[in-house]
C-alpha cells in the first residue's frame, strides 16, 4: 500500500494573546491508503489541529506534507481548496449540514463543486448516495427536519458521494446517542468495506477504536504511540 | 429580513424626498410665475435698463393685434395684461409713502395672479375705475383702511405732477415682501389718465400648465417679426432670485442626498454582517467542503444584488404609498428667502426619476455587499467551523 500523507516534523503554533502556544509539536506521521486509522488522545492533546492539518484546511507553521507523494505545504489556498473539493471528505462532530438545502441538495452541492458531471449526473449520484446510507424517505428534507443521526447519515453521503481518497472524521459519533452512534459505526464499516477509502479518525469512542486497523495515539501534540 | 428592510427604508426615503422637492420646486415655480410675472413679458428693447430714467418712453400701443399673432400662431393665451409701471406718492391723511404703483387689467390679472390674495376688503376687479388697491404692510403704515380715500401724486410724462383721489377698495398679500411693503395696484386706464400716456410698457402673458418653455423660441420669432424694438424676458430671467434660491434648495438637497446614502450604506453593510456573521458556520463547512474563496464572495455579492434589488423595489413602492396616500394632502413648510408668508407643498413623485432611484439603490446597497462578501470569502475556516454547534 502506498503512502496517502506523510507528515515530517509538523509544528502548528497558535497566538494565545501574545503567547504562543504549540497544538502539534514536531509531529511525524505516515497515513497508507486504503486503512482505517483512529486518532486517539486527551482533550487538548492536538488531535483536532491534525485532523486540520491533514484535511489541509490548516497550513502547519513548521515541517512539511506529502499529499499523495506531493509536497502541499506551501501550496496556495486555490491550490488546496482544489485538493479538498477532489480528494478529501469531511465527516464533522456537528454534521456541518448547510441548513437552506435539502438532505439531497445537500449531497448534490458536493459533486457541483467539482464540474465533473451533468446536472442528471449530479441527482443520480447524489440519489444512490442518499440511497446507501438510508435516507431515500427523506431526501427532500432540510436538515431541521432530521434527527441528528440522519444528518450525520447525510454528511456522509456527502463526504462519500465524490469517492474521496480519504475521510477525516472529527468524533462522528459524539453528539448521537449510543444506539445511533452503532448504527453510524455499523454504516461507515460497510462503506469502507464496499469503497476501500482510506479513513482517519478522531474519537473518543471505543467501539470506533476497536473497528480501526491501526490506533495513532497523540499527546502534547506529538505521536505518543502508534 | 433585517437587511431588505433597512435598503427598503433607504429606497422609501429616497423617493418620499425626492418627491418632496419636486413639489418645493413646482409650488415655488407656480407661486413666483402667478405672484407677479406671468411666463413671459414682452418690453421693448431697453425698457430694462432704462425704465427709472424714461419710464414713459417704451410704451406699447395696439398690444392687441400682437396678442391675436400669438394665439393664432403659437397657441392660446390663459393670460394677456398690460402693465403701466410707475412711482409715486401715496398719502394718507397726514401719512406720505413712496411706492411702486402698477396700472393693471385688473380682471385679467385676478385670474391668472392668483398669488395676489385679497388680505382686507375688495380685489381691484371688485371696486370702481378710481380705486386702488394696496399692499398690505404699505397699507399698515399709511393706517389706511378699505374704504379711506388715498391721494396719489406722480410725475407726469411730461414732467409736471398730478394727483388723484383713490378710494382704497383693499390690501392684498403676496408673501414677496417687497410687493406687500411697497406696491399697490389702480386700474390701467385711470394710471394712462393720471400719467398722461398711451399704451403700457409691459406686456405679461401666461400659456396653459406651465408648459411655457416649449414655446419660447416661436414666441422670439414672432415678436421680432411683428416689432424688431420689441424683445421676449422669461419670468426666470426676471425673477433672479428664483434660481438663487433653487440653487440653494439644491445644494440642501445633495447634502441631505449625500447623507441618507451614507447612512444606508453603513446601516445595510452593519446589517449585512450580521447575518453573515450567523452564517459564519455555513460558509465554513462551504469552504471545508471545497468552495473556492470566489465563488464564496460571488454568492454572497449575489445575494446582497438580489436582496438589494427586491429591497429597492419594495422601498421605491412603499414611498410611492406613503406618497400617494399618506402625504396625499401635502404639508405647510415656513415662508422661503424672500417671502413672508408659509407656502403649501404639495408632494409630487418624480417619475422620470425612478429608474434612476432604483438604479441608485441597487447600486449602493448592492455595493454594501463588497466588503462583506470579502470579509466572509477570507474567514479563517477552522474559526468559521467552530460556530457549528
Amino acid at each position: 500500500m502506498s503512502e496517502i500523507y506523510q507528515l515530517q516534523d509538523v509544528t502548528k503554533t497558535y497566538m494565545v494573546g501574545k503567547v504562543p502556544v504549540d497544538a502539534l509539536n514536531g509531529l511525524s506521521l505516515s497515513i497508507r491508503e486504503g486503512e482505517f486509522a483512529a486518532l486517539q488522545g486527551p482533550s487538548g492533546s492536538g488531535k483536532s489541529t491534525l485532523l486540520n492539518v491533514v484535511g489541509l484546511i490548516e497550513k502547519p507553521t513548521r515541517g512539511s506534507i506529502l499529499f499523495r507523494g506531493a509536497d502541499v505545504t506551501g501550496a496556495k489556498e486555490g491550490v488546496l481548496t482544489d485538493l479538498r473539493q477532489r480528494y478529501i471528505g469531511f465527516i464533522f462532530q456537528s454534521f456541518n449540514l448547510i441548513p437552506v438545502l435539502s438532505a439531497l441538495e445537500n449531497v448534490e452541492y458536493a459533486l457541483y463543486l467539482e464540474q465533473r458531471y451533468s446536472r442528471g449526473e449530479v441527482r443520480e449520484r447524489a440519489m444512490r448516495a442518499i440511497q446507501d446510507v438510508g435516507l431515500e424517505r427523506f431526501a427532500t428534507h432540510r436538515p431541521a427536519e432530521l434527527s441528528g443521526g440522519q444528518r450525520q447519515r447525510v454528511a456522509i453521503a456527502r463526504a462519500l458521494v465524490k469517492d474521496p481518497r480519504i475521510i477525516i472524521a472529527d468524533e462522528p459519533t459524539a453528539n448521537l446517542d449510543s444506539k445511533t452512534a452503532a448504527q453510524i459505526l455499523e454504516l461507515v464499516r460497510n462503506l469502507k468495506e464496499k469503497l476501500n477509502t482510506t479513513i482517519l479518525v478522531a474519537t473518543h469512542d471505543k467501539a470506533i477504536a476497536d473497528m480501526a486497523e491501526r490506533i495513532i495515539k497523540i499527546k502534547d501534540g506529538r505521536i505518543d504511540e502508534n | 429580513m433585517i437587511s431588505l428592510l433597512a435598503i427598503a427604508s433607504a429606497a422609501a426615503a429616497m423617493v418620499v424626498f425626492q418627491s418632496f422637492v419636486n413639489g418645493v420646486k413646482a409650488t415655488f415655480r407656480h407661486n413666483v410665475i402667478t405672484s407677479n410675472y406671468g411666463h413671459y413679458q414682452i418690453t421693448r428693447k431697453g425698457y430694462r435698463k432704462n425704465e427709472s430714467d424714461e419710464p414713459f418712453a417704451y410704451q406699447i400701443l395696439g398690444a392687441e393685434k400682437l396678442r391675436e399673432r400669438i394665439e393664432s400662431e403659437i397657441a392660446p393665451l390663459t393670460f394677456f395684461a398690460q402693465r403701466l409701471i410707475f412711482y409715486g406718492l401715496l398719502n394718507h391723511n397726514d401719512r406720505s409713502l413712496g411706492g411702486v404703483g402698477f396700472g393693471i387689467d385688473a380682471a385679467e390679472e385676478r385670474r391668472f395672479l392668483t398669488l395676489v390674495q385679497v388680505e382686507e376688503g375688495k380685489h381691484l376687479a371688485d371696486g370702481g375705475a378710481q380705486s386702488v388697491f394696496v399692499g398690505y404692510k404699505l397699507a399698515a403704515k399709511l393706517r389706511a383702511r378699505p374704504g379711506d380715500m388715498l391721494t396719489v401724486l406722480v410725475t407726469t410724462k411730461t414732467g409736471s405732477m398730478n394727483a388723484l383721489d383713490l378710494e382704497m377698495t383693499g390690501t392684498f398679500k403676496t408673501g414677496i415682501t417687497q410687493l406687500d411693503e411697497g406696491a399697490y395696484f389702480i386700474q390701467r386706464p385711470v394710471a394712462e389718465q393720471l400719467l398722461r400716456v398711451e399704451g403700457a410698457p409691459v406686456l405679461m402673458i401666461g400659456f396653459k400648465n406651465d408648459n411655457e418653455l416649449q414655446f419660447r423660441k416661436q414666441l422670439d420669432k414672432l415678436v421680432a417679426d411683428y416689432d424688431s424694438t420689441l424683445e421676449v424676458a422669461h419670468w426666470k430671467q426676471l425673477a433672479e432670485f428664483f434660481d438663487n434660491t433653487m440653487g440653494w434648495v439644491e445644494k440642501q438637497v445633495l447634502v441631505f442626498r449625500i447623507i441618507i446614502l451614507v447612512i444606508a450604506t453603513i446601516s445595510i453593510v452593519t446589517v449585512f454582517m450580521m447575518g453573515l456573521m450567523e452564517r459564519m458556520g455555513e460558509f465554513g463547512t462551504m469552504r471545508a467542503i471545497g468552495t473556492h474563496r470566489q465563488s464564496i464572495a460571488g454568492m454572497i455579492f449575489l445575494e446582497s444584488i438580489l436582496q438589494s434589488t427586491l429591497g429597492s423595489l419594495i422601498g421605491i413602492g412603499l414611498g410611492i404609498f406613503v406618497v400617494t396616500v399618506l402625504l396625499v394632502n401635502g404639508i405647510t413648510m415656513p415662508p422661503p428667502p424672500l417671502m413672508s408668508v408659509p407656502f403649501h407643498v404639495t408632494f409630487k413623485i418624480p417619475w422620470e426619476n425612478i429608474p434612476l432611484t432604483l438604479a441608485l439603490c441597487v447600486l449602493v446597497s448592492g455595493g454594501a455587499g463588497v466588503l462583506p462578501a470579502w470579509r466572509m470569502a477570507r474567514i479563517r475556516i477552522v474559526e468559521a467551523l467552530g460556530r457549528n454547534v
